[in-house]
């Protein structure tokens, strides 16, 4: 049974493995505007993107299918003292389904209960959750675009394992969604909504092909 | 320094036993046939609740609270108000939740965790889970409660689940708390208040629309 979860997984990422997260009807742009004639307004200066603001800690509403597994309850999330986060999901009645510890160098599984504990599907969580928490700084190519359609302005980050996707309102103010795909693992796609305070209190994580859907909604943060 | 740990240990040792006091068999096959009785004559159970998860590494703690509704033999509402609004209904096999307005229906099958929960939940209320075989009984009282802790039998439920702790009111032998203690450290205690037994509730109220 084992053997065939992993199969399964590795066959549906062989298949997707041309599978792009790169936005469309993208417009590459430079600081100096040089090649930003088709969106006018933007040529004085590009805004400086935005980025959530700290807290030390977070409780959400969470519900993850994964395929046949239907698990909801309670994502509590606290930043630890490295700059890495704790997170720990459990059912309504408090009975832990995970909890892990995500950093730029680390990802620990604390605990798993046994029907998701599979490594092939954590190695997909790991790049979906470095996806949502921005866990690694950005070492390789970079690069700033407008998508035309919706005026977002787009950022790329190429990072050791993976490769981003940012898009912002047109005014830089809020992060719109996160695109990404690593070496690995399917492109994933994360939208962010409903902004309060600076934080969006609703997230979906979708990585669509091996059928993940991470839904999250803000109940608490300071 | 190993002589204070020594006498801490000792005190929390003496506390422990102090607050927790084994019971003789007599006692026992009371509790047993009292929780049984009262389990009988059950057919409804509503009250609200304070569900705390103390996460014992980060030093956090999350309290939700709500309402609960049981009607006999495995119909159950759990509503929570605070910090956040939703329904889960539980009807046999179906789970059901309304979120946001949005409802949701899937097999317990499908979450296992959900299900040994459930299963322990309403094992607790009806007494069934004194006798459970799955499950390895340790019986004990305080002022106020007789406690019962289960440990679990299987390896399988014992990598996610250390032990259970049910506390019976002494005076009328229903369910006044549960505590469910993670493998993990962590531990979770339900404490239910104004308790109605026996009080009409509508089929309706398990049925979400």
């Amino acid at each position: 049974m084992r053997f065939l979860f992993c199969t399964s997984f590795f066959i549906a990422i062989l298949l997707t493995g041309c599978q792009s997260a790169k936005p469309k009807h993208l417009v590459p742009v430079t600081d100096d505007c040089t090649s930003l004639h088709i969106i006018a307004h933007h040529c004085t200066s590009l805004p400086t993107p935005f980025s959530f603001p700290t807290f030390e800690k977070a409780l959400l509403k969470a519900s993850l299918e994964i395929r046949e597994h239907h698990l909801t309850g309670l994502v509590f999330i606290k930043k630890m003292p490295d700059a890495g986060c704790r997170i720990i999901f459990s059912n309504e009645f408090g009975m832990t389904y995970f909890d892990l510890e995500i950093g730029s160098d680390t990802f620990l599984v604390h605990y798993c209960f046994e029907p998701l504990n599979k490594k092939a599907l954590w190695k997909i969580m790991e790049t979906d959750l470095r996806l949502l928490f921005a866990t690694e700084e950005a070492s390789g190519e970079t690069g700033k675009f407008i998508q035309k359609e919706t005026n977002y302005l787009v950022f790329k980050n190429k990072q050791e394992n993976l490769t981003r996707w940012d898009l912002f309102s047109s005014g830089g103010d809020t992060l719109v969604e996160t695109r990404g795909r690593s070496n690995l693992a399917d492109q994933v796609v994360i939208t962010f909504t409903n902004y309060q305070q600076g934080f969006p209190s609703r997230i979906i994580l979708l990585n669509s092909f091996v059928k993940i859907k991470l839904s999250l909604s803000l109940l608490s943060i300071n | 320094m190993h002589k204070l740990i020594f006498i801490l240990a000792l005190f929390s040792f003496g506390y422990s036993s102090a607050q927790h006091k084994p019971l003789d068999a007599v006692t026992i096959q009371r509790i047993k046939e009292g929780v049984s009785q009262v389990s009988k004559k059950t057919s409804t159970i509503s009250s609200d609740f304070t569900q705390e998860k103390e996460m014992s590494i980060l030093n956090d703690k999350i309290i939700t609270t709500g309402k609960f509704y049981f009607k006999k033999d495995q119909l159950l509402r759990w509503e929570y108000i605070h910090p956040f609004a939703y329904i889960i209904t539980i009807r046999g096999d179906v789970i059901t939740i309304l979120d946001e307005g949005t409802i949701k229906s899937f097999n317990t099958k499908s979450n296992k965790v959900f299900s040994e929960v459930n299963r322990i939940i309403i094992g607790s209320v009806n007494g069934t889970l004194l006798d459970d075989a799955s499950f390895t009984a340790d019986f004990n009282k305080n002022n106020s409660h007789f406690i019962v802790s289960l440990t679990p039998v299987s390896a399988v439920v014992k990598e996610s689940l250390d032990r259970i702790a049910i506390y019976f009111n002494k005076t009328d032998y229903t369910v006044d708390k549960l505590e469910m203690y993670e493998s993990a450290g962590d531990f979770t205690r339900i404490t239910f208040t104004n308790k109605q037994i026996n009080q009409p509730i509508s089929d309706e109220i398990f049925i979400l629309h």
